[in-house]
């Protein structure tokens, strides 16, 4: 039997071996444990194949960032009025970091729900490389495989998933839940599957015929009800993405996991991938699931988390009041997708002038 | 030890068992874990005889070509051979198994031949749960069902192996029969991901608005494949404009011709399209004028102009305008004939002059 972890990216910039860092930051918080201190290193227990799908977005944004300039000068020629979204991107008085950083990252989330065209090539995209994955792996007999995705990805994860597990694809069915195929875990990131206004959001938890389920969630010993034996979605505290719209579905059962929001911050960047991989309550489980079995003991386990953070950053203490402060007032952004794109430019940018002080005074919140 | 019971009750009765003395589960549960890995963990089980890794070795004539390593051929798993290779291997543990456990077991098996009328498959997992207090200490077999079996580190280890084993046989099993149908689908995906990299390569481009608007409007587009059929809508690009009639070739201006709404539609792959739209020109020193204009795939667009009769200037300026491709391809023409017509000609007196030196 093969034991897959698919990990699936975020918004951003994900170029070709993209998830080489997230192999290592799994592979160093596991030598936290002593099964991985001495032994094989996690990932190489397992198979760890990344799916990536920033190209689509990256065309596009290509595409009309070089015709940038032309778009502007058309504008300026034609008066035509644009909206709001446009007029702050050609607004001059947007910073052009914050300007570039829209454009590499919050424009991935708007593409995605706003439109349908792009949504669906991001779909097929990750569908294709989700099931590629798993069928590669299945001619050495059957495979357990998990998915782990983060912020953007876990909402391409779970519209993908549904689509899959609902019904044929190009007729055949063989991935569906009906024909036997499940997952083993799914782990949700900086879970952000219901950001977005509720009209775009095509596959609401309380919809019939919805699958992207743990095994409690669906009926006892029928495979067909659940497309996922556990599902864990992890958020934090100050990571405004996921304030906005919190994943939290009801009766679910034992084998949905969805703590408490985490509170430690190290790392100015609180949304980012490694900040959410660095936390026990989030990386135990997905070793131990995994792996199949309890690699991380209990005891090493909630001794990790009773430590956790294992140093406390006091030299940057105010920088991080600053952060709390700063996402703690950062208005709902309800259901405007120019809105949270905004605001999470905002905070980008903060959180990144907050890591430079730091350093500045000698501490680190990463880069 | 018998262990044929509701999960449901034992779940919630070692959840609360591990809550409460989770910090002192410790090393000791780790190490009972560790021993139950070894029946019923598939990485952990060693190698040898009667192992799930050793059922699959002598089985592999019964499983199809793909399981082997070869091409995936749909129907070519023996799945009733199979299902029979299965009740053989368990017979020879039967002995270790409770006549509950072995019939829960039995009746489970005898559904995965149903698999092959298209019915969901039984549900072979062998449950563990080790991230959590309760983890340690226990597998469960046909979760949530009246006849789950847990399997304790007390059973002996027989037993262990008997039940886990089978399970991890049987989910085997059903993996392989399902293989090629699953080869085949990532195959089509693949196929489709193809399709959409076509669009984008071969096709035309779509700016914000008409990204937009193709969203809104489906067009008979099936869900996650491109378009075939597009909406073209203040599609802004830069051509060349060129009075009519030609004098000599093809020399224009540039213009920027704004197509204000068209319609575009696409072969099966999305290789190619031919469409037809309607839009402005901006021209240089010129009045906006009305443009019909006609696409066809990396071709590109070829429009006829329409220009109103200024006041000053009784003549009607109607002009073409291109797509700069368009424009080198149909430039090139006359050099190309011009080269090879040189070409030819030259073979021609070459011929010529070898035939009057010939004796």
């Amino acid at each position: 039997m093969t034991r897959l972890l698919i990990v699936v990216h975020g918004m951003g910039s994900n170029p070709p071996g993209w998830s080489d860092s997230i192999v290592q930051k799994l592979d160093a918080v596991a030598a936290r444990y002593s099964a991985f201190s001495k032994g094989a290193p996690f990932s190489k227990q397992c198979t760890i194949r990344e799916v990536r799908y920033d190209n689509v977005f990256e065309r596009y944004i290509e595409d009309w960032g070089a015709k940038a300039t032309e778009f502007k000068k058309f504008q300026d020629d034609h008066e035509v009025q644009l909206p709001k979204l446009m007029q702050w991107l050609t607004s001059t008085t947007l910073p052009p970091e914050q300007q570039s950083f829209f454009w590499s990252t919050l424009m991935d989330p708007v593409l995605y729900r706003a439109f349908a065209v792009v949504r669906d090539e991001v779909r097929a995209i990750v569908m294709a490389q989700i099931v590629g994955h798993c069928a590669a792996n299945m001619r050495a007999g059957s495979v357990q495989a998990s998915i782990l995705a983060h912020s953007l990805g876990t909402a391409v994860v779970h519209d993908t998933l549904q689509l899959l597990a609902s019904k044929p694809q190009l007729g055949n069915d063989s991935f569906t839940a009906a024909a036997g195929w499940h997952f083993e875990s799914l782990f949700m990131l900086a879970d952000v599957c219901r950001l977005g206004p509720p009209k775009l959001l095509d596959f609401p938890d309380s919809g019939a015929g919805y699958l992207v389920r743990p095994r409690s969630a669906g009926t006892a010993g029928d495979l067909s009800s659940f497309y996922c034996n556990e599902l864990y979605s992890f958020r934090h505290e100050f990571d405004p993405f996921v304030r906005w719209a919190p994943f939290l579905p009801a009766n679910w059962g034992d084998d949905f996991g969805n703590p408490t929001p985490l509170k430690p911050i190290c790392q100015a960047n609180v949304h980012g991938f490694d900040h959410y991989l660095d936390n026990p309550v989030v990386h135990v489980p997905i070793i131990n699931d995994v792996l199949g079995f309890s690699a991380i003991s209990t005891k090493e386990a909630l001794d990790a988390i009773a430590n956790y953070p294992p140093s406390n950053p006091v030299m940057c203490s105010a920088q991080v009041s600053q952060l709390q402060s700063l996402v703690s007032q950062l208005p709902d952004a309800g259901q405007d997708l120019e809105q949270m794109a905004i605001l999470g430019a905002q905070f980008f940018t903060t959180a990144k002038q907050l890591a430079n002080d730091c350093k500045a005074l000698g501490g680190d919140l990463g880069a | 030890m018998i262990s044929v019971r509701n999960i449901h009750q034992s779940t919630l009765i070692t959840l609360a068992l591990g809550l409460a003395l989770g910090a002192t589960l410790g090393r000791e549960a780790r190490a009972q874990s560790a021993a139950l890995a070894a029946a019923c963990n598939p990485a952990s089980i060693p190698a040898g005889a009667g192992t799930p890794a050793d059922f699959r070795a002598r089985t592999m004539k019964l499983r199809g070509a793909a399981a082997a390593g070869g091409p995936s051929v749909t129907g070519d798993v023996d799945l009733p051979g199979l299902v029979a290779a299965l009740r053989e291997e368990l017979d020879k543990s039967r002995s270790a198994l409770s006549p509950a456990e072995s019939q829960s077991i039995e009746r489970q098996l005898g559904r995965i031949i149903d698999i092959g009328a298209r019915k969901t498959p039984p549900d072979f997992d062998v449950r563990g749960r080790p991230a959590k207090p309760n983890a340690n200490g226990s597998f469960v077999l046909f979760v949530g069902m009246p006849d789950s079996i847990m399997v304790f580190d007390g059973m002996p280890d027989a037993e262990k192996r008997a039940v886990c084993f089978s399970a991890i046989e049987a989910r085997d099993v059903i993996s392989d029969y399902m293989l090629p149908a699953r080869a085949a689908l990532a195959s089509a995906l693949n196929a489709r991901v193809d399709r959409w990299n076509n669009f984008h390569q071969e096709g035309y481009s779509l700016f914000v608005p008409e990204l937009l608007l193709n969203s809104w409007v489906n067009l008979g587009r099936p869900a996650l494949e491109p378009p075939r059929n597009q909406i073209i809508f203040l599609h802004p690009s830069v051509g060349v404009e060129a009075p009519i009639p030609f004098k000599t070739g093809v020399m224009g201006s540039d213009a920027m011709l704004l197509e204000g709404l068209g319609f575009i539609h696409y072969n099966d792959d999305r290789t190619g399209f031919f469409g037809l739209s309607a839009g402005s020109v901006f021209g240089q020193n010129e009045r906006p004028g009305v443009a019909i204009i006609a696409h066809y795939g990396q071709f590109g667009h070829l429009g006829y102009v329409f220009r109103s009769k200024s006041s000053t200037d009784d003549s009607r300026r109607n002009t073409l305008i291109f797509s700069v491709d368009l424009l080198k391809a149909i430039n090139a023409v006359p050099g190309s004939w011009k080269a090879e017509s040189d070409s030819a000609n030259k073979a021609l007196q070459g011929c010529v002059q070898h035939l009057s030196c010939s004796p």
